[in-house]
């Protein structure tokens, strides 16, 4: 967790804009919204360097290339998705893939299963149109609900298709930090979801795609 | 050993879970971590409602009626009657908050209710056919199963659909018998969840999952193979903000 949400006084955990610690009920101001780091390793996956495919990778077909990572042959308007962690409040989540065609990929963080959906925020890219989005999603079988926080929006950082795109959410309480290829894209403040998984996923739109899966990795928030 | 909120791993030292962010400590007694939680003190009045005389939130004003549910005035209240299996939010949603406090008086006169409170309730996609999703808390007490239960409750695909999944429960709890009044609280700030009847604390939990949204009342019938309407009268309801 970042020092920057704990209480100066008692070093107790704090919420981001709270008008006092909760723990020794001193006063607390904000002038800014605090840059989040990333902190130690928790996961790191290299899909091109496992000897073999994980059963979640092989349940949706996926095709190893040594060095590269895993292909996936995506139908049109339809995604797969995988868990890279357990549940987490506060983290910096990297998810690197290449895509063919005008597909995309997103990293979702703090995902809750609540039985059969899913709530979480989610951040998606599209290299074919180098543009990026957050949202906030709750999703079941043939059911989707979307809150866009950032709509989609075309940013010069976002490598065009065919090329590797790695894009960055860091949070910590209330506070996002987004970045594509390590450029910072946008700062969101929004204290919907505060837990849950992190997953990756896999999106064709209107079109086939080809989506490789080169590495992911999980760290805590400095 | 593990964090006894997430399960996550822990080392006896560890203060502060890097995962969920539960505060812990190392009970002397069994050995084991436990969480520990700050104190929440109820704060200034945001809303009062006093039923007898104003509407009751959530659009349900003093008088509604459907095949499943009705509002009627009633001479210390709102009378709520619940002739299918349905549960009904009436929450107040002039006011968001992250931290607050909710409390309501319940008399429940037959069993096969379950009366509650749900905090930082907040819609997902609202569209011109109206809100698609919602997520927050519910903390209930059921009758007659003596039982109460603090739930995240997702609903979705226009609110037809419900997502329950339970963050604690206490079973065969001595609840009031039919007739009496019920006081229920529920405290809310950062992840610290406080539940209270008749002014004992029953529950308190460390949960983040949902960390915005408004706060009202829950009400609801459990399935029955008859049709006898199962009623409930609602007294009062306020909103408060914490307190330092």
């Amino acid at each position: 967790m970042t020092r920057a949400l704990d209480c100066n006084k008692c070093g107790g955990p704090v919420s981001f804009m709270s008008a006092f610690c909760p723990w020794c009920r001193v006063p607390l101001t904000w002038s800014d919204v605090p840059h989040l780091g990333r902190g130690a390793v928790i996961v790191e996956r290299q899909y091109g360097r496992e000897p073999q495919l994980s059963p979640e990778l092989a349940k949706w077909k996926g095709r190893p290339e040594p060095g590269v990572g895993v292909w996936f042959d995506m139908q049109t308007n339809k995604s797969t998705r995988g868990k890279i962690v357990r549940p987490i409040a506060d983290v910096a989540a990297t998810l690197t893939c290449i895509v063919h065609d005008s597909g995309g990929f997103g990293l979702y963080v703090r995902a809750h299963d609540a039985q059969d959906a899913v709530v979480c925020y989610v951040m998606r890219v599209r290299p074919m149109y180098r543009s990026y989005n957050f949202m906030r999603l709750a999703s079941a079988a043939g059911v989707v609900h979307l809150d866009r926080i950032r709509p989609w929006e075309a940013v010069s950082v976002v490598r065009p298709a065919g090329q590797s795109n790695t894009i960055e959410v860091r949070c910590a309480d209330s506070i996002f930090n987004l970045f594509v290829n390590d450029t910072h894209v946008a700062t969101v403040v929004d204290a919907r979801f505060g837990f849950g998984e992190v997953h990756w996923e896999l999106s064709a739109y209107d079109a086939p795609s080809r989506i490789c899966l080169v590495s992911a990795s999980v760290h805590h928030v400095a | 050993m593990q964090c006894p909120v997430c399960k996550a791993p822990a080392t006896p030292d560890t203060k502060r879970c890097a995962y969920c962010r539960a505060t812990l400590r190392l009970a002397p007694q069994h050995g084991a971590l436990e969480p520990v939680f700050p104190d929440v003190k109820v704060g200034d009045p945001v809303r009062l409602f006093y039923f007898p005389r104003d509407p009751l939130p959530g659009g349900y004003g003093h008088k509604y009626d459907s095949p499943a549910f009705s509002v009627a005035p009633a001479h210390d209240g709102m009378m709520l009657s619940f002739a299918d299996n349905r549960a009904v939010v009436m929450a107040d949603t002039t006011v968001r908050l992250r931290d607050g406090c909710v409390k309501a008086t319940f008399t429940v006169l037959e069993p096969g209710l379950n009366i509650g409170l749900s905090a930082r309730f907040e819609d997902l996609e609202r569209t011109a056919k109206g809100v698609q999703a919602e997520t927050g808390y519910v903390a209930r007490i059921e009758y007659p199963d003596q039982q109460m239960v603090l739930l995240r409750s997702l609903t979705y695909d226009g609110n037809t659909k419900i997502g329950l999944s339970t963050i604690r429960e206490i079973k065969n709890f001595p609840l009031p018998p039919f007739g009496q009044r019920v006081v229920l609280e529920l405290l809310v700030e950062g992840p610290t969840i406080i539940f209270r009847v008749n002014d004992r604390t029953v529950m308190t939990a460390h949960d983040y999952t949902y960390g915005i949204g408004c706060f009202g009342m829950r009400v609801g019938r459990f399935p029955h193979k008859d049709n006898t309407v199962r009623r409930a009268v609602v007294h009062d309801f306020g909103m408060a903000m914490v307190a330092r």
